[in-house]
């Protein structure tokens, strides 16, 4: 029995080969069905991520509530219902701004460092409520001690050859301060310029300092660094407090409810490519078929059963469609890289090719049923053709 | 070679209100090689594929070695093992090689060519055939593809071959060759039923029947 599938089976693979020419027109179709869908998911994918590529790198769960010096009784305030709310962490943090590095005045550069005052071994490190600090080894713990600055990996590269005999290296701040550089974090913005209107560069770099390091006079910008499920809450109690609250979650709401949108909106435009491009698959079978009916009916007469012919053009379906979604796949790859090619270099814009695993599993279900639905059509067609109307006889 | 007892008794059939075959009666066994002649129309290829068991009929009795034809079932296991068709026409498929299509009932009846590779090779030397295996069935002549369709009816070694006008698309030297062929197949023991215009092919059975008003005179 297997064998005779087998063989049954080469002969499907030798006749779908034998018959490429006629398959031509339909694979045409098959490809320009499989290549709309995919493109069409795939293209909304890219956009939607191009479309808001930050708002998902900002975590909805972190805050940052800014408080003047004097506004520290608000700031308690807001501690004690920070301690009162499940599932909430939170740590004081502030920042030492703008510090020269050092200038190249000929060429009218400079270097400055922005640092962030935090304590040590806290639940996480974040910049800003996008940007998630981690040291190069991959740790996310700090541990300063005094007189000691962590600083990222582009300003390390500048700095590295200048360690001294003792092999430590050390920042010297425009203040006469001098910092030892305990470890390197990962860059998060790797290149942050500004120009000025005198036409002055200045390149800014990032580092965390301990706040046994710096003295009260010297940071600016106060803030309660705040990881909560209840973000939302503690805008509202913010707002109340007066204080200045920033987090990325309503931004991270409206681009859900957008994105969900999306997806529903997908779905019904999916259903309804499916429809009118299986009509046009439907057609190309029959057309392929019709090439076929004498081939049918010569093998019926010498003694094909039906579940023979069932058999070989189901086979005989199933190649044309699985190459056919091959080549769809690879004409969408590289349609979706001439965009990126045209985004970057004729925009100049960046534009990031992103696939979602949902996609990914709905075009599998599409090209799932529509391969096994077009081929068992095909092949239960096939046995309805007549032998004695197209064996041609006296 | 298979054994072939075939009884049709009292065949009618009818297309469309017109009645082709009424009453049609004829045994046929391994010792029968009849010509069947008749004008256009008499229902000569209506016979032919009711004998074939590629098409049913209205009214009578069928019976293929004992078992009873019925209308409703597919009989392709008795036609390929039993009965082998040569066709005006050749029916070659095309789009494939001769060996494909002399080897094409093998795969359905589930024989290895390695089974049968002496009968296979004796086939060829006979039809002359061995330089055309490999070439497409489309760009022989026409005496070669018939020789092709020949060997496709023989290769399962069937006890019955039915040739519908096997000349009429032949020069003379082939219609020899095809007639000498079908002639040395029923002394081997093959019934062979011929249709035929041709009052030459005829004579080189052993009974001629004429098909009028529906039945074999």
């Amino acid at each position: 029995m297997m064998r005779y599938i087998l063989n049954i089976m080469k002969t499907a693979c030798r006749q779908a080969w034998n018959n490429r020419k006629n398959y031509i027109f339909l694979s045409v179709t098959i490809v320009l069905t499989f290549s709309i869908i995919a493109f069409y998911m795939t293209y909304n994918d890219s956009e939607i991520y191009n479309t808001y590529k930050y708002t998902m790198k900002e975590s909805s769960k972190i805050a940052f509530v800014q408080y003047e010096k004097n506004e520290r009784n608000k700031r308690d305030l807001l501690l004690a219902k920070l301690d009162s709310l499940e599932d909430t962490h939170y740590y004081l943090a502030s920042e030492v701004q703008g510090i020269t590095l050092f200038d190249k005045e000929d060429q009218r550069v400079s270097f400055k460092l922005m640092a962030k005052v935090v304590p040590n071994h806290v639940w996480a490190y974040y910049w800003n409520s996008g940007c998630r600090a981690e040291l190069i080894d991959g740790s996310k713990s700090f541990d300063l001690k005094n007189d000691e600055i962590i600083i990222c990996e582009s300003l390390y590269r500048l700095i590295k050859d200048q360690r001294d005999k003792n092999g430590d290296l050390f920042l010297n701040l425009s203040h006469d301060k001098k910092l030892k550089v305990a470890d390197v974090c990962a860059d998060f913005d790797a290149e942050h310029k500004t120009v000025d209107e005198n036409g002055e560069i200045s390149y800014f770099f990032y580092g965390f300092v301990s706040d046994s390091c710096v003295t009260n006079r010297e940071t600016v910008n106060d803030e309660v660094v705040i990881y909560s499920a209840s973000v939302a809450e503690i805008e509202a109690y913010a707002a109340d407090l007066g204080l200045r609250f920033s987090s990325h979650y309503n931004e991270k709401q409206d681009m859900n409810r957008e994105i969900t949108n999306l997806i529903e909106i997908k779905k019904v435009i999916l259903i309804a490519l499916m429809i009118i491009l299986g009509i046009n698959m439907l057609s190309s079978f029959l057309n392929a078929l019709n090439e076929r009916k004498y081939e049918i009916s010569i093998r019926r007469a010498l003694g094909a059963g039906k579940h023979s012919i069932v058999l070989q053009f189901l086979t005989e379906g199933l190649i044309v469609i699985v190459i056919d979604i091959l080549v769809s796949v690879a004409v969408v790859m590289m349609l979706l890289s001439c965009i990126k090619v045209y985004h970057t270099l004729v925009l100049g814009e960046e534009w990031i090719i992103h696939i979602t695993g949902y996609s990914v599993t709905i075009f599998f279900l599409c090209c799932t049923f529509l391969a096994l639905f077009f081929s068992i059509l095909f092949s239960i067609l096939s046995t309805r053709v007549e032998i004695i109307q197209y064996i041609k006889g006296e | 070679m298979k054994p072939i007892e075939i009884n049709i008794d009292k065949i009618s059939k009818s297309y469309y209100g017109q009645q082709v075959l009424k009453d049609l009666s004829v045994h046929i066994s391994n010792d029968s090689y009849y010509a069947v002649c008749g004008k256009s129309g008499a229902g000569k290829s209506t016979f032919m594929n009711i004998l074939g068991l590629i098409e049913g009929f209205d009214q009578g009795e069928y019976y293929f070695n004992g078992e009873n034809i019925k209308n409703h079932k597919d009989y392709f296991k008795i036609r390929r093992e039993s009965i082998g068709f040569i066709y005006q026409s050749y029916n070659l498929i095309p789009r494939m090689t001769c060996r494909e299509n002399i080897q094409m009932p093998l795969i359905y009846a589930n024989v290895r060519i390695e089974d049968i590779k002496q009968d296979f090779i004796r086939i060829v030397d006979k039809l002359q055939i061995e330089p055309l295996l490999d070439k497409d069935s489309s760009v022989l002549s026409g005496g070669e593809k018939q020789r092709v369709a020949i060997a496709r009816a023989l290769i399962l070694n069937p006890g019955l071959i039915i040739a519908d006008e096997p000349t009429g698309n032949l020069d003379e030297e082939n219609k020899s060759i095809v007639m000498d062929i079908l002639k040395e197949e029923h002394e081997k023991g093959r019934a062979v039923v011929v249709i035929t215009h041709d009052e030459d092919v005829a004579a080189r059975a052993e009974k001629k029947y004429v098909l009028r008003d529906g039945k074999l005179l």
